[in-house]
């Protein structure tokens, strides 16, 4: 990785495209999964990345103000990070109501129901995104339990951000859109990683792709 | 209409009568606005982190502004928060000051250990009272994301959350 002068980490335009690859194997496992699990076509986007100071990258994942449904998993082993979904709170819980087919005892309940699929919905994705990680480039991933949260973006992802930044003045962050087919429902997911975790996927991919080609 | 200015994650920013100095999503961070109602000059950050001593790393130099100061960092946003407001003709000893924020939106996975948000507002507590800046309000902890705003005209801080009933 270079170092420009500030002593920010920077990607080149090769390391920024073979982090990006790798985001896109790990989004297409967890689109796959998702797809089987709802039934549904789920289009996703090529991932976008951004490598900037960690107050920076708050605009990267959405609107500060806005308010989301945001999934999070921590990703521990190898490449400490986390994993963030985020929706609408009105399309997360169409996401819920497909995957418990509408399933309420009463309406007490519905919140939690809601809250519980959603956080196995994360769980899935990441279980599928991270068995890409360990199965492409032999590393140890696993997740923590997922917990869920609807209020603004700025309000549910700065705790996040300040834990990255007590360890770290940069973040790198990848993100996917999908949406799912004849539904409204969209979202996103995001991928936050520390440099150090950055260069070992690195290291990993030149090792993985290196030994290919011989 | 009033000027709005807004600060960002990580900022700071003073305004005069005529504007409202507003920030939003509001979670683990903690804001203070501060206020002389003498000199009607008053002003907001936005900080993440206690402070630079606590963080694993050192920040490069050179990347923070001119003063030294980051306002990601509570002790560093205060000190940069009076520079300014005394800039404008604020005085210390007239300052007033309201906590907001220092929520906990994943209890089991980040505070556990850390409580972030929690050693936030410790940090604004003990800074604020060593230089004697009087609390007069305090919106803080809980699990909930907030919005504030400061009207610089009269000294008035508006305090909003955004709660979904609708999932």
């Amino acid at each position: 990785m270079a170092r420009d002068m500030d002593g920010t980490q920077e990607l080149s335009g090769a390391e920024r495209d073979t982090l990006t690859e790798v985001v896109n194997i790990c989004s297409g496992n967890a689109s796959a999964a998702l797809s089987q699990m709802i039934n549904h076509i789920v289009h996703i986007s090529v991932p976008d990345a951004v490598v900037d100071k960690v107050e920076r990258v708050l605009p990267f994942l959405g609107e500060p103000e806005d308010v989301n449904t945001v999934v999070f998993l921590k990703l521990v082993g190898d490449t400490p990070g986390v994993m963030l979904l985020m929706f609408p709170p009105a399309m997360a819980s169409t996401l819920a109501k497909m995957v418990t087919h509408g399933h309420t005892a009463n309406f007490k309940e519905l919140e939690n129901l809601n809250r519980s699929a959603l956080g196995e919905i994360g769980n899935i994705l990441a279980g599928s995104a991270t068995t890409a990680l360990s199965a492409f480039l032999y590393m140890n991933v696993h997740q923590s339990i997922p917990e869920v949260a609807t209020d603004m973006v700025g309000a549910v992802v700065d705790a996040i951000l300040g834990e990255i930044g007590e360890s770290s003045d940069v973040a790198l962050a990848f993100k996917v859109n999908f949406d799912v087919d004849k539904e409204d429902i969209r979202g996103k997911v995001l991928f936050l990683f520390e440099p150090e975790a950055t260069r070992k996927i690195l290291n990993a991919t030149k090792e993985r792709v290196g030994s290919n080609r011989r | 209409m009033q000027k709005i200015i807004h600060v960002a994650i990580a900022g700071c920013a003073v305004g005069l009568p005529g504007t409202r100095v507003r920030t939003v999503g509001i979670g683990s961070c903690v804001v203070v606005a501060l206020y002389d109602p003498k000199a009607r000059v008053g002003g907001m950050f936005h900080a993440m982190l206690p402070s630079r001593k606590g963080s694993s790393h050192k920040s490069k130099e050179k990347e923070v502004a001119s003063n030294g100061l980051d306002p990601k960092y509570v002790d560093e946003a205060l000190g940069q928060l009076i520079l300014e407001i005394e800039k404008k003709g604020g005085r210390v000893r007239n300052l007033k000051a309201t906590i907001i924020g220092g929520a906990s939106m994943f209890s089991h996975l980040l505070d556990a250990n850390h409580a972030l948000g929690r050693r936030n507002t410790e940090a604004v507590r003990i800074l604020l009272n060593q230089m004697r800046i009087p609390i007069v309000s305090e919106d803080t902890g809980g699990n909930v994301g907030r919005l504030a705003e400061l009207d610089i005209e009269t000294g008035l801080v508006e305090i909003s959350k955004k709660v979904a009933l609708g999932k």
